[in-house]
Order: C-alpha cells, then sequence, then structure tokens
C-alpha cells in the first residue's frame, strides 16, 4: 500500500474539518482530480459515515439529551414487545396543571423501561464529593380523547396543540432523586412531581407515575414561556429549597441554583389560538 | 476511525431482533447510526441544526417503524439512508453544488432505492457514468455497471455472472466507492467555506 505525497491521512482530517487554507484546498482539490492510487488506498480506509461525521463539530452532533429524545420519538412507532401504550381521560386535580391515570396505564408505562446505561457519566464531575447524575426528560404529546393516549413523541423546540397534553419519560445514568419542577413566565418555581415523599430512583428509564397512576401534564395551564425543569440530586432536596424566585432559563442557571444536581429543562411552547 | 468492535452483533440480527420488537436491538441501531444520520443532515441542510435533528428524528422514525417491511436485513444501512436521503430532498430547496455533494454522498453509502423518481435514477446514472470515466480497468467497469445499473444485481449475482470470486467483486467495489469518497470529497473542498 502506498501513500501519497499531498493527500495525508492528517490532510484529510483537517480537510474535512475545514481547517485547510484557501491554498492548501486549491492543491488538495487539484491533486484529487488525478489518478492518484495512493489516495484511493487512504479513502478506502474511511467510511462515508465517518467523512460526513467529521465534517460537524461533536457539539454539532446528537448530545447524549438530544439522543434520548430522538431515540424515544424514534422508537415511539417501532415495534414492541411490551404492553401498548395506554393513558386514561386525565381529571383536573387540585392542581390545574396535573392529571392522572389509572394504574393500568402506569403498568404499561413502567413495561416500557427497559437498558440501563451506568457507564454514562458527566465529564464535568470530578474524582471528589458526590456523583452529579446525568438526567435527561424525554417528552411525550399525548391526545385527551377519545381516551387519553400517547400520540408522538415531542421534537426539540415543537409546540404542543391546544388540547394536548405532556406525558414525560425520565431517563437516568446513576441513582438519584428526582423532583420535576414547573416555572411559568415571572413566577417562582413549583414542585410538580413528587406529590408524596420523595424516594431515591436506580438507574434506568421510567415514566413519572405516583400511587399507581400515571402523570399527565397539561401544558395550557402553563403557558408558553414556561419551563420544566428535571433535577437529578445525589442527595434528598427538602421541598423548600426546590422554591426559587430566580429566573430558571438555561441548564447553568438551574445547575447554578442547585449544585451537584444533574438538570434538564423543557421549554413549553403552545400553538397559538385560532 | 470507526470500524466495527469483535464481538458487536451482527447488523442483520439485530435489524431482526428489532423487528420483532427488541427495544435494545433497536437502541442499538440508533446508536450504531445516529451520528452518520445526523452527519448527513447537517450536511443535506446546509448545517441548519434545527433542521437536521428534526430529519434526523423522522429517518429513525420511519425506519424503525417498518423495519418489518425490509426484505434484506443486510441492505439496512443503505436503507436507512435512503429515507434521510429522500427527507432531506423533499424538505427544502437545494441549489446545483449542494445537490452534486448529496448525491455523491448517496452513491457512496450505497443509499439506493428501487422506487426512486425516474429523476433521481437518471441523474444517479449519470454520476456514475461519469465517475466510471476515470476508471480504466474493464474488470471495474463490468463490476460497476452490474452493480449500479438496472436492474441492481447483488455482488454474488455480479460475480456469478462474470464467473469472477466474490472476494474480487466486492474489492472491486471497494475501489470505486474509493473513486466516489475521492470526489466527494473534492466536491467538499470546493464548497463554500
Amino acid at each position: 500500500m502506498s501513500s501519497c505525497d499531498v493527500l495525508t491521512e492528517d490532510l484529510l482530517k483537517a480537510a474535512l474539518r475545514r481547517r485547510l487554507t484557501a491554498e492548501q484546498r486549491a492543491v488538495v482539490a487539484r491533486h484529487l482530480g488525478e489518478p492518484c492510487e495512493a489516495c484511493l488506498d487512504l479513502l478506502e480506509r474511511w467510511t462515508t459515515e465517518e467523512m460526513i461525521t467529521e465534517l460537524h463539530a461533536s457539539d454539532n452532533l446528537l448530545s447524549w439529551g438530544e439522543q434520548e429524545r430522538v431515540f424515544a420519538a424514534a422508537s415511539a412507532g417501532a415495534p414492541s414487545g411490551s404492553p401498548a401504550l395506554r393513558v386514561v381521560r386525565p381529571e383536573r386535580r387540585r392542581r390545574p396543571s396535573l392529571a392522572w391515570g389509572l394504574g393500568t396505564a402506569a403498568i404499561a408505562l413502567v413495561a416500557l423501561v427497559t437498558v440501563t446505561r451506568p457507564e454514562l457519566r458527566d465529564p464535568a464531575q470530578g474524582l471528589k464529593g458526590p456523583q452529579r447524575p446525568t438526567v435527561a426528560l424525554v417528552p411525550f404529546v399525548g391526545a385527551r380523547t377519545p381516551t387519553p393516549h400517547v400520540i408522538r413523541a415531542l421534537a426539540s423546540g415543537k409546540a404542543v396543540a391546544r388540547g394536548e397534553l405532556l406525558l414525560l419519560r425520565i431517563r437516568l445514568a446513576t441513582p438519584a432523586w428526582i423532583y420535576l419542577l414547573s416555572q411559568r413566565q415571572g413566577e417562582s418555581t413549583e414542585l410538580v412531581w413528587p406529590m408524596g415523599v420523595a424516594t431515591r430512583h436506580a438507574s434506568g428509564e421510567f415514566e413519572l407515575a405516583e400511587a399507581g397512576a400515571a402523570l399527565a401534564i397539561d401544558p395550557e395551564a402553563l403557558g408558553t414561556g414556561a419551563w420544566l425543569i428535571v433535577i437529578a440530586s445525589p442527595e434528598r432536596i427538602e421541598p423548600g429549597r426546590l422554591r426559587t424566585q430566580e429566573s430558571l432559563r438555561t441548564r447553568a442557571e438551574v445547575e447554578e441554583a442547585f449544585p451537584g444536581c444533574g438538570v434538564d429543562l423543557l421549554p413549553i411552547v403552545l400553538e397559538p389560538e385560532r | 476511525m470507526i470500524s466495527s468492535a469483535p464481538g458487536e452483533a451482527e447488523e442483520s440480527d439485530l435489524v431482526r431482533s428489532a423487528a420483532g420488537g427488541d427495544r435494545a436491538a433497536q437502541r442499538a441501531l440508533f446508536d450504531r447510526h445516529r451520528d452518520g444520520v445526523m452527519g448527513y443532515c447537517l450536511l443535506a441542510c446546509n448545517r441548519d441544526r434545527e433542521q437536521a435533528l428534526e430529519l434526523t428524528q423522522e429517518t429513525f422514525l420511519r425506519a424503525l417503524s417498518s423495519l418489518q417491511r425490509l426484505k434484506n436485513q443486510d441492505r439496512f444501512r443503505s436503507w436507512l439512508y435512503s429515507i434521510a436521503a429522500n427527507l432531506c430532498r423533499s424538505s427544502g430547496v437545494q441549489d446545483a453544488r449542494r445537490r452534486e455533494l448529496l448525491a455523491l454522498a448517496q452513491l457512496s453509502l450505497d443509499a439506493l432505492q428501487a422506487d426512486d423518481e425516474p429523476r433521481q435514477r437518471e441523474s444517479r446514472i449519470t454520476l456514475v457514468q461519469r465517475l466510471l470515466a476515470q476508471v480504466q480497468d474493464p474488470e471495474v467497469r463490468a463490476v460497476v455497471l452490474l452493480k449500479y445499473g438496472e436492474p441492481e444485481h447483488t455482488t454474488r449475482e455480479i460475480a456469478a455472472r462474470l464467473g469472477l470470486p466474490h472476494g474480487t467483486v466486492t474489492s472491486r467495489l471497494v475501489r470505486f466507492r474509493a473513486a466516489i469518497k475521492r470526489e466527494l470529497l473534492r466536491a467538499i473542498l470546493e464548497e463554500p467555506l
């Protein structure tokens, strides 16, 4: 196998990462028009996927949270060995933003729990002190009628139609206490879940449910501009500490407000009224 | 560089399990191809990340929900990229240069589909002919024409038809694909920054 004097492995990487000068680009492009067998030898060792992945900075590819959301959305329509997901008609309770389904729905939801990935760790976490858990919020959109049911995964930044519900799945890489907060514009955070005593969750994937009932959230009660915030804490957090007047709009702000915790956020976007 | 780790499940086995509802197999397929598909979609929509994310999601949604209809499990990768390519093509306007770049990427990914639109099929044939003009070896030309012509032949069919060992056919195709990648790289370099 010969090696090319013009196109080397390092130069190929630099070309794909767009780090060549205009002059270098012109030289390489010109050379690629020549019948160089050594160039073909080099390119045989690269897959097209590697080339097109190399073209993009790693932060342009899917983040961990996005991977979870995209997979959840994509697998929602895939054949499943688990029972079909069904959420029964919600009734408005004490909190207008919440609706609870029947126990059977929760059982069906929990049956979708599958793979755990304990090897995933937050790269920001240091060697000392409690481990910062990694958490992802995976939202689904549900319809209320004819019986409440999941209709699709909610794509990043997409709006929820009026009358639709939100159902949430949590993906947790390390065991942690989980808290779901909401924050309407200009208001303090409010604890949405758990309603009762918080418990430590094992790593894996699960739906938000309590006393055998699946949780559905009415996004209209929160309104556009509100946020849902999930906190994964290595330690139990007192309810009082979960209430804050600060406006939490970014991951960094939430992490600052809840140091040592893994967080994920979901902005509420409602389709405009017609 | 990415390579198949020893002991990794065969893709066709994963496809079969995933089609039967095995979530872990579905996840494994997703993990294997998510960066490539996202990379392709980013390329297709000129690095519009939101659009690429949406197209990636839609690609996997369509692929995972219709796995049972995939007859040849060995062609999962090609089929997946065919879905991505079709979605990207119908998602927006692309200029001539970008279309050329994507056509090369698609060809290189072997993302072929029998039910392509006639216009797409025609432009693919033109592209293959242009690339073949650079190939002198008559044996490679014969293999490529059977592989990318119509009807498309499998490597085993080509080997039988040309009386060549199967390994020779695949190595000729690997060489031709390297030539496609060379053109792809050239197209990338000629893209405005």
